[in-house]
């Protein structure tokens, strides 16, 4: 496991620096740069002074050369500062990563268990109308865009009843901290829960057609104990797939989500510096990202080993 | 009186509120209870603006918003009034030639330039107490200097702490503001003295490491507190010589979604929405949906909603095509259906009452049998699908583009393009993200025909680079230059130096109106309407103007208070 482990760590590491370089590439080919604002309204700009500003914003080296340059610094861990804050870099992701964690890692975890749930009663229940009710609130769920039912939650229970707050930060308002989290937590919540509860209905009806589990019933076993100690287990693997893939995601934050609430989490942040020509902030967001993404890959892998031995993590049985 | 039971009738409600949510959902009712609370005390105001203010280094950052809120904090040497009347705010006289503030200086080479002497008033203040003398306005040109493009502006002096002294490197009309804004020599001096480059600076520049530092602000407010991307707050600055302002803490909330802003509005989580807010349709709704509550101020600008025309395209180089293309659009009822008529046609690119206005002029009628008349004078001939093809054997089909993600905008181009396929032009939309628009579509000169923009100017401003042909960028000047339309026309060249340099407003009138009638004539813009600026403020509210240009409200913002 511990071989496989640090394989995995070195391909991880060769993936991101190729990552990291095709980002700065990418982003350093997008037309529009700081110099070209400053000189759209200047009436008394001179060439000289294009050449001058983009030495000063250093937007005039090669782009092998300014990444190999970030490099050499992020190695002793100066990752920059942002051009269009002017802070260190590290300064702005950190709290932007505890926001986005606090909405979308709660909302997450809510949905999973949620889905989890669901789907074995729907599974337990097939063809009932307690399925066909979950079926109802899952594709409904997959179906409604979050940008919209956000707004609608906002005009319900913000404009309409005043209960919560329409938008923002904890802090900003009078409001309690945990109000300003409820409407971005339910959108969330709403809109991941109808996928999961399907992949989770799916992967129950499958094990419960196992002969195991029949045996299971056969020896007397009550349905719930079959449920929880049979069927769940052997359920969960392919969910446990979807689940640890998607806490990568859950780093990128949920971009439609925080820009109608205003949540200053990680998908905005990573959008506004990508179009703010941000490189070192949007190099390092998309880095985070990615990161997340190796490592909940790298999680589902032993999380499979865990929950059925018979699978050989790195091609050999763990001893 | 009546506001005050409106308060009270606000706390009642939410204490029914209350109790329903309590029983319905156990504690989720406290917020509601909190917020109507807030609204009913107005000694605070929330204002939700509807972009992020990054950079607050005013020498960084050329945002509106930045300039718009800073606007409460910060304030330059002279100002202009709602009229265009430039005024002292910091100096104790308006320089002019005749009182001898200002003057004409021979540099040479048969070159003239102008001296101007600004003279601050006694016992300015930073709002940490510190003096503000005219070294800081050295220094501020010093920055400046670093890390902007060159202006016509060569030095900046302090003779003596009280007296401020511009080098104009030629004659300009406009030498009265040209003092730069001031930067606290105290504060910033040793980071500006010890970073390594400017860049390096504004990375240590208080302004960004610590905004709240009372000496960075001279206006009405002081910055208390910073959030970046969430808020900014600001308390009344107890060194502020001019009119104490009335709210005791303004609080700035970035909330980019105007669809969210506009909830946010009607939720009472914020109370005003200024002119970094909601679109023109967005206040109309408010106007019709909560009349009640709120008074919604539609004013226009000096800005003007324009199609930018290549004029070196194959198809559009003759005069009589853009002539038809303008005598196509109806903008009487683009006006009238997407902003129910409350925002004025434009006739030019300035406009009414602006120092080069000329009401004779006119604009192009809408008349689409003209504009095909014209078309066919030109040797436009119908081809089988309808299209026009030119004299060269072209079909005439050009696009249009635009930033994207702005739904007014599309339904714009949407009728622009239906009118124009009326007299036989096909007109494909394509926008594109803005920044790929200004620096590709723009500055590389890369649009295929029409763009759809707006431009605000400041008063009195002589597009000279926009115009003049000097400014045509190309790959050779490595596309330096805002004249995209590609105009170069020698009248209009000589009417430009004209407007800029003579410091008599009689011949200075003249040359204004060569500009706009050649403007008229030549047609590298194609005037649709003028900009308006959209303010929402609660009832209980009185002081707010919008003024003719977009984001400077809060230049007056001691004037904002409850009624």
């Amino acid at each position: 496991m511990l071989r496989y482990l640090l394989a995995r760590a070195g391909s991880a590491l060769v993936v991101l620096l190729a990552k990291a370089f095709v980002i700065f590439a990418l982003i350093g080919l997008m037309p529009g740069d700081p110099v070209d604002l400053l000189m759209t309204a200047n009436p008394d700009a001179r060439p000289e002074d294009v050449i001058r500003l983009r030495a000063i914003y250093g937007v005039d080296q090669p782009i092998l050369q300014r990444f190999g340059d970030w490099l050499l610094a992020a190695a002793h861990g100066d990752f920059g500062y942002s051009r269009s804050l002017h802070r260190p870099v590290l300064e702005i992701v950190i709290p932007a990563l505890g926001n986005t964690l606090l909405l979308t890692g709660t909302a997450f975890l809510i949905s999973t268990l949620l889905a989890i749930a669901l789907g074995t009663t729907a599974a337990v229940h097939r063809g009932s109308l307690l399925d066909r009710g979950i079926n109802l609130f899952a594709y409904a769920g997959i179906s409604i865009p979050s940008f919209w039912l956000g707004l609608v939650l906002i005009y319900i229970f913000a404009v309409r009843l005043g209960w919560l707050p329409a938008s923002g930060m904890p802090g900003q308002g009078a409001a309690p901290g945990w109000a300003y989290l409820v409407m971005p937590l339910a959108t969330l919540v709403i809109v991941e829960v109808g996928g999961l509860a399907r992949y989770a209905r799916s992967a129950i009806l499958d094990v419960l057609e196992q002969d195991y589990v029949r045996t299971a019933h056969a020896k007397g076993l009550s349905g719930m104990r079959v449920v929880l100690r049979h069927v769940l287990r052997n359920g969960l693997v392919p969910i446990v797939t979807i689940v640890a893939l998607g806490i990568g995601h859950l780093f990128s934050g949920a971009l439609l989500v925080e820009v109608i609430f205003a949540w200053r989490g990680m998908g905005r942040l990573t959008l506004e510096a990508i179009m703010g020509n941000d490189y070192n902030l949007a190099l390092v967001c998309l880095l985070f990202t990615t990161m997340m993404i190796i490592l909940g890959s790298m999680l589902a892998d032993v999380a499979y080993a865990w929950l059925d031995p018979r699978i050989a993590v790195g091609g050999r049985r763990d001893r | 009186m009546l506001n005050e039971n409106s308060s009270i009738v606000s706390s009642q409600e939410a204490r029914i509120r209350y109790r329903l949510a309590t029983a319905l959902l156990a504690s989720w009712a406290i917020p509601a209870a909190s917020t109507h609370a807030v609204a009913a005390q107005h000694d605070s105001l929330t204002v939700g603006i509807a972009e992020t203010i990054g950079d607050m280094n005013p020498y960084f950052s050329n945002a509106l918003v930045t300039i718009h809120v800073q606007a409460a904090a910060r304030r330059s040497m002279t100002g202009i009034t709602k009229d265009g009347q430039v005024f002292c705010r910091f100096c104790t006289e308006v320089p002019t030639l005749a009182n001898g503030r200002a003057r004409l200086v021979d540099l040479g080479d048969g070159k003239q330039g102008m001296d101007v002497r600004y003279t601050l008033k006694p016992d300015l203040k930073w709002g940490d107490g510190a003096p503000m003398t005219s070294a800081d306005y050295v220094f501020a040109f010093k920055v400046g200097q670093s890390m902007s493009p060159s202006t016509t502006i060569s030095a900046v002096d302090a003779p003596n702490p009280t007296d401020v002294i511009v080098h104009i490197k030629t004659t300009r009309y406009d030498f009265d503001r040209t003092a730069p804004v001031a930067v606290p020599e105290h504060i910033e001096g040793p980071i500006f003295a010890a970073a390594s480059t400017p860049v390096d600076y504004g990375n240590h520049s208080e302004f960004n490491r610590n905004p709240a530092n009372p000496g960075l602000w001279d206006g009405p407010y002081l910055i208390t507190d910073y959030k970046p991307g969430e808020s900014i707050t600001m308390a009344p600055n107890p060194y502020w010589e001019g009119k104490k302002p009335y709210f005791q803490k303004i609080t700035w909330r970035m909330i980019e979604n105007t669809a969210a802003l506009q909830a946010n509005l009607l939720s009472g989580d914020i109370d005003m929405a200024g002119e970094i807010g909601l679109s023109v349709d967005q206040a109309l709704d408010i106007a019709k949906s909560a009349a009640d509550r709120f008074d919604v101020a539609i004013v226009p600008t000096l800005g003007v909603e324009q199609l930018y025309v290549k004029m070196d395209h194959p198809l559009l180089t003759d005069p009589r095509v853009r002539r038809a293309i303008a005598m196509a659009i109806d903008r009487k009822t683009i006006v009238d259906r997407l902003f129910a008529g409350k925002v004025p046609v434009a006739d030019s690119f300035i406009t009414a009452g602006e120092f080069g206005y000329d009401p004779k002029l006119g604009a192009w009628p809408f008349d689409p049998a003209g504009a095909r008349a014209l078309l066919a004078e030109a040797g436009f001939k119908p081809g089988a699908d309808g299209i026009l093809v030119s004299p060269a054997g072209e079909r005439f089909s050009i696009d249009i583009s635009a930033g994207s993600g702005n739904r007014m905008v599309d339904l714009q181009e949407q009728v622009i393009q239906s009118e124009l396929k009326t007299i036989g032009i096909e007109l494909q939309i394509k926008n594109q993200p803005f920044r790929v628009l200004l620096s590709e579509g723009l500055r590389e000169r890369k649009f295929n025909g029409l763009a759809l923009l707006s431009w605000t100017p400041f008063p009195d401003w002589v597009p000279q680079i926009r115009f003049d042909s000097t400014q045509i960028p190309t790959e050779a000047n490595g596309w330096f230059g805002n004249n995209v339309y590609g105009i170069a026309d020698p009248k209009m060249d000589a009417a430009l130096k004209g407007a800029l340099t003579s410091l008599d407003p009689g011949p200075r009138k003249l040359y204004w109106n060569d500009i706009v009638r050649l403007a008229k004539e030549d047609l590298p813009i194609i005037p649709l309407y003028v900009l308006t600026t959209q303010m929402v403020t609660p009832k209980w509210m009185t002081g707010v103007t919008p003024p003719p240009l977009p984001g400077l409200s809060t230049g007056w913002i001691e004037d904002w208070a409850a009624k």
